[in-house]
């Protein structure tokens, strides 16, 4: 089994009172980053008055690998979505190297 | 009778016959009215009513003639608010729709989408409130 390294991202919460989780957005760069565009739950983890999620535990994140535009909203109880924050040309490598070599102890 | 005017810092979108304020709902707004008949210690309760929760989300209550709050979610408010005043019962029932009960009169409430109270831009017109959720901040 490998192992990945942590992808951290981390940004300022909303101030609205009422949000319950964060929504992230990807979408391969320059393709043009929408609300259509592939989402995940992000939670709402805040460590020292920041957001902060490693994408390596995202369910279906670690099947992506290439360069991407990625945003984030916040979302109250009711749904409602805020107007994203964006990042654009974020590397992400969630494909590990292949093993190495059958090991041999020789005498 | 009070007069609503509207929250200034706001951004308009004018739709029909109502303006909608824009906001997020981390923002602190200022609400102001008049009062066209001032009485001494007069004061001022306030409601904002939350249509898409059909619920009253924010009371207040001031002798001044704004007040500044906090939008508790997203979604569209209605802005109410009514006087209140110590005036001799006669001089309060003179006027429709007041009450009067233990020394103290109230006004009925008026509404900020109802263009009889409400103005933009100094002309009479309704006027409601629709605050976002604030998005988060930039990412690291």
């Amino acid at each position: 089994m490998a192992k990945l390294q942590p992808a951290i991202l981390r940004f300022p919460p909303s101030g609205s009172p009422d949000v319950v989780t964060y929504k992230l957005y990807m979408e391969l760069e320059g393709v043009g980053l929408t609300y259509d565009s592939q989402s995940y739950d992000i939670g709402n983890n805040i460590v020292d008055g920041m957001v902060v999620v490693d994408l390596a535990t995202v369910p279906g994140m670690t099947s992506l690998d290439g360069v991407y535009d990625i945003g984030v909203t916040a979302v109250d109880d009711a749904g409602n979505e805020s107007s994203m924050s964006t990042k654009d040309s974020v590397p992400l490598d969630f494909t590990p190297p292949d093993p190495p070599g059958q090991l041999e102890i020789g005498g | 009778m009070v007069l609503l005017l509207i929250p200034s810092w706001l951004y308009a979108w004018d739709l029909k016959s109502v303006v909608t304020y824009f906001g997020t709902s981390d923002q602190t707004i200022t609400i102001g009215w008049t009062s066209s008949n001032p009485v001494p210690n007069e004061a001022f309760d306030i409601e904002l009513f939350h249509v898409e929760r059909n619920a009253v989300m924010l009371t207040g209550h001031t002798s001044q003639l704004e007040i500044s709050v906090q939008l508790p979610v997203s979604g569209h408010y209605i802005a109410r608010v009514r006087c209140v005043a110590p005036v001799e019962e006669s001089v309060c029932l003179g006027n429709d729709g007041n009450t009067y009960d233990n020394g103290i009169c109230r006004t009925i409430w008026v509404e900020s989408i109802d263009p009889t109270y409400a103005k933009v831009n100094d002309e009479p017109k309704g006027w409601w409130i629709y605050g976002h959720v604030a998005p988060p901040g930039p990412i690291e």
